[in-house]
């Protein structure tokens, strides 16, 4: 099994000098077609602290690399050369030949039958990692084109590398799944924006589905799968066609509902408008238009006057309650209020004991031992966590009480991960080359 | 009787900050509308109204705005900027669909008379919930606690309504606070300018 190796100190041609490198960079021939990929690589570099082992120290270096990756995610799963130059050409051509040959040595990309390249299990393992992750804050999916159908494409790559396609039907069943849910909140919620965002997302899932049934339909001939996984994966792909098209009719109905007053001034430009003032720009306008109302005070809260008002007409012979008298909420308190009960779930509270028990020891300890966990998703969390303790006290406050918990990156000498046993967390044990320390609080 | 009427109808304001029209009909009258005005102008305020309002409201006179402490806005009493910036979007999810509506009905009915009604009766209120705010513009206000507390507040002031969050509805003061007029004019001229320069730089290219 290919292991994703820490950068190769050889990596690449002569060390360039910083200005070099920003050169190089903005010299590359930037065109709409690379949009896409840029995109995808900003998003990706917000981990640059994590990646810099496995994509380089220099930026400008690793979001070309991350760009590549995504042309394998979106274009994939197999390129060829001639795919790649065609996909790529917005790379210079010696550039392109470096990266794709340093991804090649640190395991994220692999030739196949000599006819071309595909990603690397485990590199799509990782991308999916932090994918889902992206997604849990609520910053995936946008205008990226790539996420949902996907899973298709890894399908291909299963049946392309003669590995077992299993595994890749249950990850895109569970896709599948995730999307229609996706699309059934997006309807229930009613929110334009939301619809409009999950529009991309389905239509391009949509796109991809002809993929899949192709794909689908060579697992049937081939006998390579049980009949009914693929009869499931039909019906649920059968489930996101209709609900495809609701999300269809009512972005339709709702433009139809829409009235407009002036030429061009439709009610999406409207919405698009407000979208794009932000919160100070909104509360100028306020500010400016706002009239100065008269505003009785509130000696008592009217809301508990009303209710008690009500049970008693309601029930007029019952005990009459006294009406107490309430101070109006101070909202910013509201916010974090650390009395109001915090729901933490099971990987939380492993992670605050674990943390507990090393505070009581009194030891730091490597983060590429301590952060693995169960599955990737919650060895994520782990990291996601420990660095928002580390940058954010209120956060530390909350989760690990009455501790100190720091993140401290090793330096660079000390970038050797250790070898990797069990795959699943090799991302994130290579990704981490940093101390954690705990201590009490005195 | 138009004593009594005006009598009722200015403590009623004072202490609520506003009457529903239905409960003030009187004030269609120019001499009890004059009366009230008279009482209110005693104290340095003045009468309100929103022709698609279904309430009249009262503000602080322009000029003894400043001499009372200050805008209000800036008062600590008042409103912080994030909850101005969230009126803003409640009057453009709430208040603005009527006011396009009713601009569209104009051009075949022509203009409405003061007395409103006829809008609340054959249009059903536009409403929002908690999640389509947070989903839309929930970024700008931090967590949806943050939303919520501020939408919890907005309804203590009158400017919204609520049985559950789920179905929020514009209050009586959320379209007498923000002059329609104005703000309609303002929305309209800038996407206008957005339009012009959206035109201007394709035909530049």
């Amino acid at each position: 099994m290919t292991r994703l190796k820490s950068e190769d100190p050889s990596d690449e041609t002569v060390e360039e000098s910083p200005k070099e490198k920003i050169e190089d960079f903005l010299d590359e021939n930037w065109t709409a077609d690379s949009v896409p990929a840029l995109i995808f690589a900003a998003r990706m570099s917000r981990f640059h602290f994590a990646l810099r082992n496995l994509m380089g120290k220099s930026e400008p270096r690793m979001r070309l690399r991350l760009a590549v990756i995504h042309t394998f995610r979106a274009k994939g799963p197999f390129l060829t050369g001639h795919d790649l130059d065609r996909e790529l050409g917005w790379i210079k051509e010696a550039r392109r030949a470096t990266i794709i040959d340093h991804l090649q040595k640190t395991g994220w990309i692999m030739r196949v039958d000599s006819r071309g390249y595909c990603l690397t299990q485990e590199a799509r393992q990782l991308m999916r990692v932090f994918w889902t992750f992206l997604g849990s804050i609520g910053d995936a999916n946008d205008g990226t084109g790539v996420s949902p159908g996907t899973e298709a494409l890894d399908l291909g790559w299963a049946l392309d590398t003669g590995a077992d396609p299993s595994e890749a039907l249950q990850n895109l069943r569970l896709e599948l799944e995730t999307v229609a849910g996706i699309i059934e909140d997006g309807l229930a919620t009613g929110s334009i924006r939301k619809l409009q965002s999950i529009r991309k997302e389905a239509n391009n899932l949509v796109a991809n589905l002809e993929r899949t049934n192709t794909f689908l339909r060579e697992c049937r001939k081939k006998a390579t799968l049980d009949p009914p996984e693929i009869q499931d994966a039909f019906a649920l792909m059968s489930r996101v066609f209709k609900l495809h098209s609701e999300l269809e009719r009512r972005l339709a109905t709702e433009s139809r509902n829409m009235i407009s007053t002036l030429p061009g001034m439709s009610p999406r430009r409207i919405f698009e408008f407000f979208l794009s003032l932000s919160k100070d720009q909104l509360a100028d306008v306020g500010e400016r238009f706002l009239v100065t109302p008269y505003v009785p005070p509130l000696f008592v809260n009217p809301e508990r006057f009303k209710g008690e008002a009500a049970r008693f007409l309601a029930n007029p012979k019952a005990e009459r309650q006294p009406l107490t008298w309430e101070d109006p909420v101070s909202l910013p308190m509201t916010s974090v209020d650390p009395s109001l009960p915090l729901r933490l779930t099971a990987e939380v509270e492993t992670l605050q004991r674990e943390l507990a028990e090393l505070a009581e020891r009194g030891e730091s300890v490597n983060a590429p031992a301590f952060l693995p966990k169960n599955t990737p998703e919650e060895s994520l969390l782990r990291l996601a966590l420990i660095a928002q303790m580390n940058c954010d006290a209120k956060a530390a406050e909350v989760l690990a009480p009455g501790l100190e918990v720091r993140l401290e990156p090793a330096p660079d000498e000390d970038n050797g991960p250790p070898p990797l046993e069990a795959i699943a967390h090799g991302p994130i044990r290579a990704m981490t080359p940093a101390k954690i320390h705990v201590r009490k609080k005195a | 009787m138009t004593n009594d009427a005006s009598m009722r109808i200015t403590a009623t304001l004072l202490r609520d900050g506003y009457i529903r029209r239905r409960d003030a009909e009187e004030l269609l009258d120019e001499d009890v509308q004059a009366q009230v005005r008279e009482r209110l102008d005693h104290v340095g305020l003045d009468l309100l109204l929103s022709v698609h309002s279904d309430a009249w409201g009262i503000i602080i006179r322009d000029d003894l705005v400043r001499q009372t402490g200050g805008e209000w806005i800036t008062n600590e009493k008042g409103l912080r900027r994030n909850t101005i910036a969230l009126i803003v979007i409640l009057w453009k999810e709430l208040i603005l669909p009527s006011r396009l509506a009713s601009s569209a009905d104009a051009v075949v009915e022509g203009q409405r008379t003061l007395d409103g009604n006829r809008v609340q009766e054959d249009q059903k209120p536009a409403a929002t919930s908690l999640d389509k705010l947070f989903s839309d513009y929930g970024k700008r206000f931090g967590p949806k606690q943050t939303l919520q507390s501020l939408l919890t507040y907005l309804k203590r002031h009158n400017i919204i309504e609520y049985e559950n969050q789920n179905e929020i509805r514009a209050g009586p003061l959320l379209d007498i606070l923000l002059p329609g007029p104005q703000m309609k004019h303002f929305v309209e001229s800038e996407i206008m300018n957005l339009l012009n320069k959206e035109n201007g730089n394709e035909g530049g290219a």
